[in-house]
């Protein structure tokens, strides 16, 4: 699975709009929520053409329900298809979790139970959708607050047996390892060292709640020490990867957003080597894509 | 207890999660199976027992759509007050909770369903309210359609005028109301305290040009005019029904302002004589 590097972005969200398309900032990439874009038409398809034309994009869906026992949306996957051949993203991700079933969606990332069982229920529909797709997806690991008596393994090697059973990528959130291994008691090292090095192509980097008891993934903070402090172990073994800084509640002026994927690269550079020109731009084939 | 399967567990799980009162609330109420599925399934510790996990998500499911319709139904959120309105999302998850992919359309069936809803005894208004606001929703992401300019319309040799039929863009709603309720949306967007609106027929247009959307009241003239479009009737056919509320000759006058109006907001997409299409 060849993906580029993309250096160090920052997710696309309605509040910068103005200051990316008049300003221009020089941030290497953005992820965008794929549901946003899944619209008919109007203000969010305008803007993405925009930002996109300007920079590499990536997709990142939160409803593809991957996990669920309902089928697979096939009008779903349709008009993610149809979104991707409109702006061509370097690629497109969703989450390792279910988010609804008996046809009801909760709009949230539910996490699986780690048996044998979601294994092959779960890396048999990753094939159909990257059937669908034409492409494959990675997945990401998402933070978690529960979690069920019947699994039979670690988080990790769930990870690990269904990205190598469904041959797909890794979307690997070291705030979602950080936040779980504090709600479950685990190593966020182990989970790290557990991680096959060749399915990692990004990762997400965010702030979260503590509640006391549990760490809640809120998206509303700037990234924690801990959470620099684990990234850095992940740029230890994987080297360096696209990273995304999310941002999705009280969210600050976009110079201190991106000021942390600023941050992310400074952190890589003092670990790994980084090509001067890590922006791999793919601006121009979208443009030709249009033209054409 | 056996192992649940994959899909034993989902289902238990969603129903604790959209429990109205809550994860505890909603364990208490399952069958006797039923909870003992639920104790084998979910595993806690001192820090955090196994139904206050599931609780985490259960707020989770219910704030983020309830944030969600606040920011679509702003203004009956301001005009019904902020605890009614949370019990109103609580109500209204139960009878709809969501099926669509994506969260844009958790709202969909709120006006409907506000209609027969309590509060509307007590704001007559917020059915209508919530259908202004949620053509504004729709409005929003509506296709794109590039309109047509009035020169399109002018190349039609005039003899062929009677038989034009005009495509209007698909973002546009044209709501036939109860109440004015323009008004209430615009003083709640003003930061002005909503007053109770007089009864009243009212026709709102709502429109998106230029990534923008708008909405106004219209008359009864261009209302008509406006239905009979979206019908496909024939521009004779339309100057006849504003005819009808006018009289002839004043109706034709109307005809006129009016797609010249249409054609300036960008709610014409096409038109055409038989069979040509421009």
């Amino acid at each position: 699975m060849e993906l580029p590097f993309l250096g160090f972005g920052v997710g696309l969200r309605t509040t910068h709009y103005t200051h990316i398309l008049d300003t221009s900032p020089a941030v290497d990439w953005f992820e965008v929520i794929s549901e946003n874009f899944m619209v008919p038409g109007g203000r969010p398809l305008h803007i993405l053409e925009r930002v996109r034309s300007r920079y590499p994009i990536v997709l990142h869906g939160v409803s593809l329900s991957i996990g669920s026992t309902d089928p697979l949306n096939r009008e779903y996957l349709s008009r993610l298809r149809d979104l991707a051949c409109r702006v061509a993203p370097a690629w497109i991700s969703d989450h390792l979790c279910w988010t609804g079933v008996g046809g009801h969606n909760l709009h949230d990332l539910l996490p699986l139970p780690y048996t044998e069982e979601a294994v092959r229920h779960v890396a048999e529909r990753v094939r159909q959708v990257q059937d669908a797709l034409g492409r494959r997806i990675l997945l990401e690991n998402v933070s978690t607050y529960l979690e069920y008596q019947h699994s039979t393994m670690p988080e990790w090697e769930f990870l690990r047996a269904v990205v190598e059973q469904a041959d797909c990528g890794i979307l690997l959130d070291v705030n979602n390892i950080f936040v779980s291994a504090f709600n479950h008691g685990f190593s966020s090292s182990a989970y790290l060292q557990a991680i096959p090095v060749e399915r990692v192509h990004q990762f997400h980097l965010a702030g979260h709640s503590d509640r006391g008891a549990y760490l809640h993934d809120t998206h509303d903070h700037p990234v924690p020490d801990g959470v620099w402090a684990l990234y850095a172990e992940a740029v230890r073994r994987f080297g360096a990867v696209s990273t995304l800084v999310e941002w999705d509640d009280h969210i600050p002026e976009f110079p201190v957003v991106h000021a942390e994927a600023l941050r992310a690269r400074r952190l890589t550079e003092t670990i790994v080597h980084v090509h001067p020109d890590a922006r791999a731009d793919t601006t121009v084939a979208v443009e030709a894509d249009h033209g054409a | 207890m056996s192992t649940p399967t994959l899909e034993q567990t989902q289902r238990l799980l969603w129903k604790l999660i959209t429990a109205p009162e809550g994860a505890a609330s909603g364990l208490a109420q399952l069958s006797a199976a039923e909870r003992d599925l639920a104790a084998s399934l979910i595993g806690g510790d001192a820090r955090l027992a196994a139904i206050d996990r599931v609780e985490v998500y259960a707020d989770m499911y219910f704030y983020r759509i309830r944030d969600c319709l606040k920011e679509d139904f702003a203004a009956v959120c301001a005009v019904v007050g902020e605890a009614h309105f949370h019990n109103l999302i609580t109500d209204y998850l139960l009878a709809h909770p969501p099926s669509h992919f994506s969260l844009r359309y958790a709202g969909r069936h709120l006006p409907e369903y506000l209609e027969r809803y309590a509060l509307a005894r007590q704001w007559p208004c917020v059915a209508d309210l919530a259908r202004l606001e949620w053509a504004i929703v729709d409005v929003f992401d509506a296709p794109d359609v590039t309109p047509i300019g009035a020169a399109e319309l002018a190349a039609v040799p005039q003899e062929q005028w009677p038989e034009v039929r005009f495509q209007l863009t698909p973002a546009l709603r044209v709501l036939r109301l109860q109440w004015p309720v323009h008004t209430v949306w615009q003083q709640v967007q003003q930061g002005e305290p909503p007053a109770d609106p007089v009864p009243g027929e009212t026709t709102l247009r709502v429109w998106r040009q230029d990534l923008r959307v708008f909405h106004r009241p219209v008359d009864a003239a261009e209302a008509a005019a406006l239905e009979a479009v979206a019908h496909g009737e024939s521009f004779a056919s339309v100057c006849g029904r504003v005819g009808e509320l006018l009289g002839e000759a004043a109706g034709a006058e109307r005809v006129a302002q009016l797609l010249e109006s249409w054609f300036a907001d960008g709610l014409i997409t096409g038109c055409c004589a038989g069979d040509a299409q421009r």
